[in-house]
């Protein structure tokens, strides 16, 4: 049993290599990668440009506006990294490249993690982007580590379940454009109650649905870390639903929807 | 005997209401709380100065009654008079109360505090002294200093810190990354 095991794994792990660099060079050579990245640091740089010139920002609002830039580089960075994924399959499907690629000799768990791995990039580009605007806006309150340290960590999983999530939906979806649809509009439904006004937040229901929704959780605990200082274990348990969001995405991304993975689309549409 | 039961409230009420200002508070100015026992003067009348820059000013609070006094609390505050322009002014001083020490009559104290100008426009900043005790003789015993005029002029700076070096550089590199990123690929694809 084990030797049989083995080489499956290696296999799926050297599909998913194999998968991931191929895209990777698509996307960052030849694709959307960069320029995507150009719009990216244009947003940051009108946020930063607003923040530094406002000299009348005191110590808590300085931090306040390190704190925007990280929500803001979240939920751009996620959303694109999520854009990106929603395309991966369903885009192959409508531009009749995925039967090459079905017929090609990787393994559908292969195919899936490496369209993840290369979508996930574009996060992993966005908070590096991020960072000489937050060391900007944060080098005079101290708010550097903190600030990429919650992006870093929080980001990361937000960035991961809206990703995967991406993936499983354009797994499933018909055609391109339902693909994007359904995921822009599970991304601006989770987003939405980060808009509620305090009130609307507090009560048993309201924290309930704040530790729930992956969104509002990660941005709780950036903020805790950014603007109320607080250490990196003290709010770890408002991660939760990012963290069982990120791993369960994921999983239902390269373990279970590959086996949707048709040239028509299985479910949706 | 309903109205001997509302009749005994409202009496009790009337006797606490007139025997209040009288009766000594704990840590109450032993003045009585009048507002003539304490005057506050302001070491400046006037400051210019520019947003976000910061400055000190010295309040001087005197006893010119006749008794000690004791337990007086000094308060600064920001008015706005500017239309539209919102003040916070917990943002306008780290520490807007301090406690005064017991003042001889005659004898005066120097508090000091610090201003930070946090928004632009045209204020005017107080210290009001309020001797510690019942909300009744608290309400009476106010003595209100002559009001700082502040001017504070907005100075919109284009490259504040560098930041257009920033804003501007880095989506430049990207740019110039992009395009020549796109042109090797094009030299390479001929």
């Amino acid at each position: 049993m084990a030797t049989v095991a083995a080489p499956s794994r290696s296999s799926a792990a050297r599909d998913t290599g194999v998968v991931a660099g191929q895209e990777l060079r698509d996307l960052w050579l030849a694709g959307r990668g960069l320029p995507l990245m150009v719009a990216f640091s244009l947003l940051l740089s009108v946020i930063t440009y607003l923040g530094a010139t406002n000299q009348s920002l005191n110590f808590l609002e300085r931090r306040e506006t390190v704190n925007l830039t990280v929500q803001v580089a979240v939920a751009v960075g996620a959303l694109l990294a999520m854009v990106v994924a929603g395309d991966a399959i369903s885009g192959e499907r409508e531009r009749g490249t995925l039967e090459s690629l079905l017929l090609a000799p990787v393994s559908r768990r292969g195919l899936a993690a490496g369209k993840l791995l290369s979508a996930l990039s574009l996060w992993l580009a966005a908070l590096v982007v991020t960072g000489p605007y937050l060391w900007f806006l944060a080098r005079g309150v101290g708010a550097f580590t903190d600030a990429v340290g919650a992006a870093a960590i929080a980001g990361t999983l937000v960035a991961v379940t809206f990703t995967a999530l991406g993936i499983v939906i354009s797994s499933l979806a018909r055609s391109n454009r339902l693909s994007l649809s359904v995921s822009l509009f599970t991304l601006l439904a989770l987003y939405t109650p980060t808009q509620l006004p305090a009130g609307a937040k507090q009560g048993w229901a309201g924290e309930l649905l704040q530790r729930v929704n992956p969104v509002t959780a990660a941005e709780h605990y950036i903020g805790k870390v950014v603007i109320n200082q607080h250490g990196w274990t003290q709010d770890a348990a408002w991660l939760l639903s990012p963290f069982v969001g990120a791993v369960a995405l994921t999983f239902v991304a390269v373990g279970v929807a590959p086996r949707f993975m048709s040239l028509r689309g299985s479910a949706l549409g | 005997m309903t109205r001997r039961r509302g009749l005994a409230p409202a009496l009790a009420c009337v006797a606490i209401g007139v025997a209040a200002p009288v009766a000594p508070a704990a840590g109450a100015a032993s003045g009585g709380g009048s507002p003539a026992a304490v005057r506050v003067g302001l070491d400046h009348a006037r400051v210019s100065t520019r947003l976000g820059a910061g400055f000190g000013l010295g309040s001087t609070i005197t006893n010119v009654g006749r008794r000690t006094l004791a337990g007086l609390v000094a308060h600064l505050n920001v008015v706005s008079l500017t239309n539209g322009v919102y003040v916070d002014p917990e943002d306008w001083s780290p520490q807007r109360t301090q406690d005064v020490p017991a003042l001889a009559p005659g004898q005066s104290a120097r508090i000091g505090w610090r201003v930070n100008a946090v928004n632009g426009g045209r204020f005017a900043v107080y210290v009001v002294t309020v001797p510690r005790g019942s909300p009744r003789i608290a309400s009476t015993g106010l003595a209100i200093g002559p009001p700082l005029g502040l001017r504070v002029t907005e100075r919109r700076v284009f490259n504040s810190g560098g930041v257009a070096f920033l804003t501007i550089g880095l989506p430049g590199l990207l740019g110039l990354a992009t395009i020549g990123t796109r042109a090797t690929r094009r030299r390479a694809q001929r």
